[in-house]
C-alpha cells in the first residue's frame, strides 16, 4: 500500500476513534464504537440527534481538537459520522 | 363569581410602573438595548429587554427581590390594598437566584410587603407567572383566598444568556416574533396582577381593570426545549382556557402570543393557535410584546398580561415591532405597525410556552365582561394508587436506554415513579388515556447532577462554549416535562417550589384542579428531589395517582387545606371537627412530605380508622396544610 | 447518458418538488391490544415510540440479511409497517409466525383500498400545505399524519423533503389532478422511480434491490443504526450477535468516478483488488458517476483516492454525496416563490 494511503486511513481511523469519544461520552450514546458505521447519519434518523445535540458536537470538537469550527462549516458537517472526518481533516491538516 | 384584575404592577425594561411601559409602547419605544450589566463581548448579538435602573444593583439576589417588590408595591397601590393581613401570593419564576432555594424570593417578598395569606411558588420556566395567575385565580373561585397578588419575576444573567447563544436562539437584530431574522431576544423584569372577587373590589371602590375570564394548561410530550411543531400542546390550553372561561373561539378577538420570536416556537404557536380558534384565527388580530419587553422569562407570562389589559383598557392594542416582512404560513395580522392600533378589545387570549413542553392560555375580559361560569360542585377524589422510588435505574426496566439518553437523576427519579404507578394502574404508557392525565410535580431544586455538568463546562471551556444540553435541564420543570414526553402526558401539568412543603402543596394544588375543573380524570402527583441533605445522595420520587368521580374506591381525599400563617400560627383555629389522629409530616426526609401521605394509606387499610389527618408541621412561619384521607366503609 | 425524462425529475427532486406514484410501496396496518407487542417481536430496532412517530428499521431473515427496508409507525395504538419488500415475501404470514406471546392483534394490508402519492423535493412542505393544509407544516420528520381520508407519512430517501400520501384507491384521479393543479406554480414533475432511485444513492439510503440483493448483513450494509443494540431478541438477532462477536472486513463505501462502470465491475489500488461496485448512477447535480462499492479492510473508508475501476480513477467519499438544499431551506424564511432572495439571511 503507498504509504499516504495508509496515513490517510491512519487519520481517518484515529479521528473515527475522537467522533466515537464524543459521541458515546459527550451525548451519552449507549453504543461501542464497533457499532458506529462512519456513513451513518446524524440527525433525524441514524443516529437520531437533535438540534441541542448538534450544538454539543461542534463544542466538543473545537474543544477537544483544538479546532474553530464556523457556523456554515458545521451546518454542511453535521451530516454523518463520514462528514464531520472530514470536516476535522480539513481544519487540522488542510485539503486533504 | 367573577374574578377581576385590580391593580396591576410592573417592573420592565421600558419602565417601572404600568403608566410607564404603555406610554413607552404608545409611543413605539423598544425596550430592547445593549447589555452593559455582565461581559457580552465575547457574544453577538449583545442585545437584551434590560432594566436600567438593575445594572446598578450588586447582587443578583438583591436585583430579583427589587424588581419584585417593585412590581408588587405597584400592584397593591393599584388596587387600592391597605390591610395586607388577607393577601395572599402565588408567585412564577424560572431561575430564583442560582444557589439560593426557589421559592426564597416568594418569602422574602411576603414578608417585606407583610401578606398575611398563603403563599405560593411556580416554577415552570417560561409559562411560571402564567401558571401562578391561573392558580390564584382557582385560589379565589373555590374560597381559599380573598386577594390573591399573583405574577413573577426573573433577571436576565449571564448563565442564561449564554445558553440560549449556545443554542443559536438569539435573534441578530431585537427580536421580530413572526417575522425575520430569526430568534429571540431575552429579557428581564417582575410584573403582578391583583386579583379578587368583583364584590370585595368595589367594596374598596375600586374599578375592575380587567375581568378574568378563565386559564388552561398542557404538556407537549415531545421534546425537551423544542416545542411540538404541531402545537397540539398549545391548542389544549387554548381549549381548557375557552371552557374555563364559558367562551366560543370566535369570542376572542385579539390574540397576545409568547411569540418569542424563534423559528421553532413561532411556528408551533401559530399552528396551535388555528387548530384552537379554527377559522376565527386568521381574522384576528396577534401581537407579541416581546418584540418590546424581550422575552421576561418566568415574568413574561404577568408582563404581557400587562401589556394586554393596559391595552384593552385604552381601546388599543399593542402591536409587534421589528416586523420586516411575513414568515410563510405565519399570522395574517401581525399589528406590525409602529404605534397601537385601535381596536375595541372583549376578551382577549395571552398564551404561554415553556422549556419542558408545557403550555399555559389565560382570558382576560373588559373590565365591564360579563362572566358567569357554570355553577359547580366539586368531585370526590379517589386514591387509586401510590409509589416510592429511590432507584435511578428503575426506570430502565420500562423505557428503552435512547429515550432516557440525556436526563438527570431527578427526571429519572420521577420517571420511575410515574412507570410504576401507571404500571400498577394498568394505563399503558403513551396511550391515548395517558394523554389526558395530568402531571403536578412538587420539586425544590434542580438536579445537582445538571447544575454540576454546567458548571464543569463553564470552568472547563468558559462561558461562550457551556454545555447546551445540561442547560435544557436547569429548569425546575424539566423532570416533569421528560415524563410528559416519557408516558405521552398532555394534560394539566405543572411545578411549584414550595420548601420544604412542596408535595402536600403541590397535592392540594392538584387536587383543587381535578375537583374543580373538568380538564381531566386522573392527575399524578408526585414529589421529587435528588438531593439528600444527608447523604448527599440520591433520595426519592414519591407519587400518588388520584381520579375524580363518584366511584368506589378504597381510599379516598376527604380534605385538602392550605392555611396562611397567621391562621397557623393560632393552634386552636386548627382544631377540627372529628377526632381523627394527627400525624405530623417531621418523620420524612424534608420534601417528602408525600411519603407521609403513602404511609397514611398503607396505615388506614392496617387499621381499622375511618380517616386519617396529615399535618406539616416545619412550615409554620408561612403556611399550614392539613390533608384527610378516609377508607370506604 | 441519463434519459432527458430521468434528468427532468431528478433536478425537480433535488430543486423544486417531484411526484410519483409508488406502487410498490407497502403499508400494513397492526391493530389489537397485543399490537406492538408484536412489532417488537419483529424489529430489530426500539419500537418505544411517540404518538405519530416513524423510525426506519429493517425486517431481517435468520442470517442478519434484510429483506424488508420499513419503517415502523405509531398513532396511538395502531402500529403501522411501511416500506419496501419483495412482492413474493408474504409479509402478514411471516409476521405470524414471529407472534410468540402476542395474540390480540389483526394485521390489515392497507394497499389492498389504498395508493401511494409521493413528493419528493425541498419545497415539498409547501406544495403539500397548499393542497393539503398548513398542518403539514406541523409534521417533524419521521412522523405520521391523519387526514379525514387517508394519511401523510413524512419520510423521504432522497435527502429533501419527502411526504407520502396515502389515499382511498376511489380517489387516485382526483388526488393526481390536486396535486397536478397545486404543483404548476412549483414547477412540479411527475417522475418514474429512476429519478428517485438516484437520489437515494447520492444520499446514501440502503437500496434493496441493489444492495440488499448481495446477502450482505447490516454491519456490511453500514446499517447498524437501524437495530438497537441494546435489544437481544428478535429475528436474526443470533446472527448478529456472532457477527460482532466475529467482526467483519467489508463494508459498503460511497464512490465518484469521472468514467461510467458497471455493478461487478471490480476497484483496484495498484494492482490488488479491493472490492467490486454493487450500484452506479450518474450525478446530474455532481456530474459524475456515483456508486456504491462492497470494499474490504482497511481500504473500507471515505475521502481515499488511487483507486481505479476498468482503468479509470476512483474515489471513495463521505455520505451524503450531496448538499442537499432541503438541509438550507428554512420554512420560516423561504418560499418556492422567494427562493432567490434571501440568500444572506441567518438560518435558525
Amino acid at each position: 500500500m503507498q504509504t499516504d494511503l495508509k496515513e490517510t486511513i491512519e487519520i481517518r481511523e484515529s479521528i473515527m476513534i475522537d467522533v466515537a469519544e464524543i459521541l458515546i461520552s459527550a451525548l451519552h450514546l449507549d453504543v461501542d464504537p464497533g457499532d458506529l458505521d462512519p456513513d451513518t447519519p446524524l440527525f433525524g434518523t441514524g443516529l437520531g440527534l437533535d438540534s441541542v445535540d448538534a450544538v454539543v458536537i461542534i463544542v466538543e470538537l473545537e474543544s477537544r481538537l483544538n479546532i474553530s469550527i464556523s457556523e456554515e462549516e458545521g451546518k454542511k458537517a453535521l451530516r454523518t459520522i463520514n462528514s464531520l472526518i472530514d470536516l476535522v481533516i480539513i481544519k487540522k491538516y488542510g485539503n486533504a | 363569581m367573577k374574578i377581576i384584575v385590580s391593580g396591576m404592577g410592573i417592573q420592565c425594561a421600558l419602565g417601572n410602573s404600568v403608566q410607564e411601559l404603555w406610554d413607552g409602547i404608545e409611543q413605539g419605544n423598544s425596550g430592547i438595548r445593549l447589555i452593559k450589566r455582565f461581559d457580552v463581548s465575547l457574544f453577538e448579538p449583545k442585545l437584551g429587554g434590560i432594566i436600567s435602573d438593575g445594572d446598578s444593583i450588586d447582587s443578583d439576589e438583591e436585583r430579583l427581590f427589587a424588581y419584585a417588590r417593585t412590581a408588587a408595591n405597584e400592584a397593591l397601590n393599584n388596587a387600592a390594598i391597605e390591610d395586607k393581613s388577607m393577601v395572599s401570593l402565588v408567585l412564577g419564576t424560572s431561575n430564583g437566584v442560582r444557589g439560593r432555594k426557589i421559592n426564597d424570593i416568594s418569602y422574602d417578598l411576603a414578608k417585606e410587603l407583610n401578606l398575611g395569606g398563603l403563599v405560593i411558588t411556580v416554577s415552570t420556566a417560561c409559562a411560571s407567572s402564567a401558571h401562578a395567575i391561573g392558580f390564584a385565580a382557582d385560589l379565589l373561585r373555590r374560597g381559599k383566598a380573598s386577594v390573591v397578588i399573583a405574577g413573577g419575576v426573573d433577571i436576565l444573567t449571564v448563565d442564561v444568556f449564554a445558553s440560549f447563544y449556545c443554542l443559536g436562539l438569539l435573534s441578530k437584530l431585537p427580536c421580530s416574533p413572526f417575522s425575520n431574522p430569526l430568534g429571540t431576544t431575552l429579557g428581564e423584569g417582575a410584573a403582578f396582577l391583583v386579583l379578587e372577587a368583583e364584590e370585595a373590589a368595589k367594596q374598596r371602590g375600586v374599578l375592575p381593570k380587567a375581568v378574568f375570564m378563565g386559564y388552561g394548561m398542557s404538556a407537549d410530550a415531545y421534546h425537551d426545549t423544542s416545542p411540538d411543531p404541531a402545537g397540539s400542546g398549545i391548542h389544549k390550553a387554548i381549549t381548557a382556557a375557552l371552557k374555563d372561561s364559558n367562551l366560543k373561539p370566535g369570542d376572542i378577538d385579539y390574540i397576545n402570543a409568547h411569540g418569542t420570536g424563534t423559528a421553532a416556537n413561532d411556528a408551533a404557536e401559530w399552528r396551535g393557535i388555528q387548530n384552537a380558534l379554527s377559522h376565527h384565527a386568521a381574522k384576528t388580530p396577534i401581537s407579541s410584546s416581546k418584540s418590546f419587553l424581550g422575552h421576561g422569562q418566568g415574568a413574561a407570562g404577568a408582563m404581557e398580561a400587562i401589556t394586554t389589559i393596559a391595552g384593552m383598557h385604552h381601546n388599543l392594542i399593542p402591536p409587534t415591532l421589528n416586523y420586516t416582512r411575513p414568515r410563510p404560513f405565519s399570522p395574517p395580522d401581525p399589528v406590525a405597525e409602529k404605534h397601537p392600533r385601535s381596536h375595541v378589545t372583549n376578551y382577549a387570549l395571552c398564551t404561554n410556552s415553556a422549556f419542558g413542553g408545557l403550555n399555559t392560555a389565560m382570558v382576560f375580559g373588559r373590565n365591564n365582561a360579563d362572566h358567569m361560569p357554570p355553577k359547580q360542585s366539586p368531585r370526590n377524589i379517589s386514591i387509586l394508587g401510590y409509589g416510592i422510588n429511590t432507584d435511578q435505574d428503575y426506570i430502565s426496566n420500562f423505557i428503552p436506554y435512547e429515550n432516557l439518553r440525556n436526563t438527570d437523576l431527578s427526571a429519572r427519579l420521577l420517571a420511575g415513579v410515574v412507570a410504576m404507578i401507571l404500571n400498577n394502574a394498568g394505563i399503558p404508557f403513551r396511550s391515548l388515556e395517558c394523554e389526558n392525565i395530568g402531571l403536578f410535580v412538587g420539586q425544590d431544586h434542580i438536579s445537582e447532577d445538571s447544575l454540576e455538568a454546567l458548571d464543569l463546562s463553564i470552568s472547563q471551556r468558559g462561558i461562550k462554549h457551556l454545555s447546551a444540553s445540561a442547560f435544557t435541564r436547569l429548569v425546575v420543570n424539566y423532570p416533569a416535562g421528560a415524563c410528559c414526553r416519557l408516558f405521552g402526558i398532555k394534560g394539566p401539568v405543572a411545578v411549584s417550589a414550595d420548601s420544604p412543603d412542596s408535595g402536600l402543596t403541590t397535592l392540594c394544588l392538584a387536587a383543587d384542579n381535578l375537583a374543580w375543573r373538568n380538564d381531566t380524570d386522573l392527575m399524578i402527583v408526585a414529589a421529587v428531589d435528588a438531593h439528600d441533605p444527608d447523604t448527599g445522595k440520591a433520595a426519592r420520587a414519591a407519587g400518588l395517582l388520584l381520579k375524580a368521580g363518584e366511584e368506589q374506591s378504597p381510599v379516598r381525599l376527604k380534605k385538602w387545606s392550605m392555611f396562611p400563617a397567621f391562621i397557623n400560627k393560632n393552634e386552636e383555629t386548627l382544631k377540627t371537627e372529628d377526632n381523627s389522629e394527627c400525624m405530623q409530616t417531621a418523620s420524612s426526609p424534608e420534601n417528602h412530605d408525600l411519603c407521609d401521605i403513602i404511609n397514611a394509606i398503607k396505615d388506614i387499610n392496617k387499621t381499622n380508622r375511618d380517616t386519617i389527618r396529615i399535618r406539616n408541621n416545619r412550615n409554620l412561619d408561612y403556611m399550614g396544610l392539613e390533608i384527610i384521607i378516609e377508607r370506604d366503609i | 447518458m441519463p434519459e432527458e425524462k430521468e434528468y427532468r425529475g431528478y433536478l425537480a427532486i433535488r430543486n423544486s418538488v417531484a411526484l410519483e406514484e409508488e406502487p410498490d410501496l407497502r403499508c400494513l396496518l397492526i391493530k389489537g391490544k397485543d399490537a406492538f407487542k408484536l412489532l417488537d417481536q419483529v424489529c430489530p430496532c426500539n419500537t418505544f415510540l411517540q404518538n405519530g412517530q416513524m423510525k426506519h428499521t429493517l425486517l431481517l431473515d435468520e442470517n442478519a440479511v434484510p429483506f424488508a427496508d420499513v419503517y415502523i409507525c405509531r398513532k396511538w395504538e395502531d402500529a403501522y409497517l411501511l416500506g419496501y419488500w419483495s412482492s413474493s415475501v408474504d409479509m402478514a404470514a411471516w409476521i405470524k409466525q414471529q407472534q410468540g406471546s402476542a395474540n390480540d392483534y389483526a394485521i390489515i394490508d392497507l394497499n389492498e383500498s389504498n395508493f401511494f402519492l409521493t413528493l419528493n423535493g425541498p419545497y415539498a412542505w409547501e406544495l403539500c400545505a397548499n393542497a393539503i393544509g398548513p398542518e403539514i407544516l406541523g409534521m417533524p420528520y419521521l412522523s405520521v399524519m391523519k387526514l379525514n381520508s387517508g394519511m401523510v407519512f413524512r419520510a423521504g430517501i432522497t435527502g429533501e423533503y419527502g411526504y407520502h400520501l396515502m389515499f382511498p384507491a376511489g380517489q387516485r384521479k382526483e388526488w393526481i389532478q390536486t396535486l397536478l393543479e397545486a404543483g404548476k406554480p412549483f414547477d412540479l414533475v411527475v417522475t418514474d422511480h429512476s429519478a428517485r432511485v438516484q437520489c437515494a444513492l447520492e444520499n446514501f439510503f440502503f437500496d434493496l434491490n441493489r444492495e440488499g440483493q448481495h446477502q450482505l448483513t447490516p454491519p456490511e450494509l453500514q446499517l447498524q443504526w437501524r437495530l438497537s443494540r441494546q435489544k437481544e431478541k428478535y429475528p436474526g438477532s443470533g446472527a448478529m450477535q456472532s457477527i460482532r462477536k466475529k467482526g467483519w472486513d467489508r463494508r459498503i463505501t460511497c464512490f465518484i468516478t469521472k468514467n461510467p462502470a458497471s455493478e461487478k465491475d471490480e476497484i483496484f489500488c495498484e494492482n490488488e483488488s479491493v472490492g467490486r461496485v454493487l450500484s452506479i448512477g450518474y450525478s446530474p447535480l455532481r456530474k459524475e458517476h456515483i456508486g456504491k462499492a462492497l470494499v474490504r479492510k482497511p481500504f473500507w473508508h471515505a475521502g481515499l483516492s488511487g483507486f481505479h475501476v476498468n482503468n479509470h480513477e476512483l474515489q471513495t467519499i463521505s455520505a451524503p454525496a450531496i448538499d442537499n438544499r432541503s438541509i438550507h431551506v428554512n420554512l420560516n424564511i423561504d418560499s418556492y416563490f422567494t427562493r432567490n432572495e434571501n440568500q444572506d439571511e441567518p438560518v435558525r
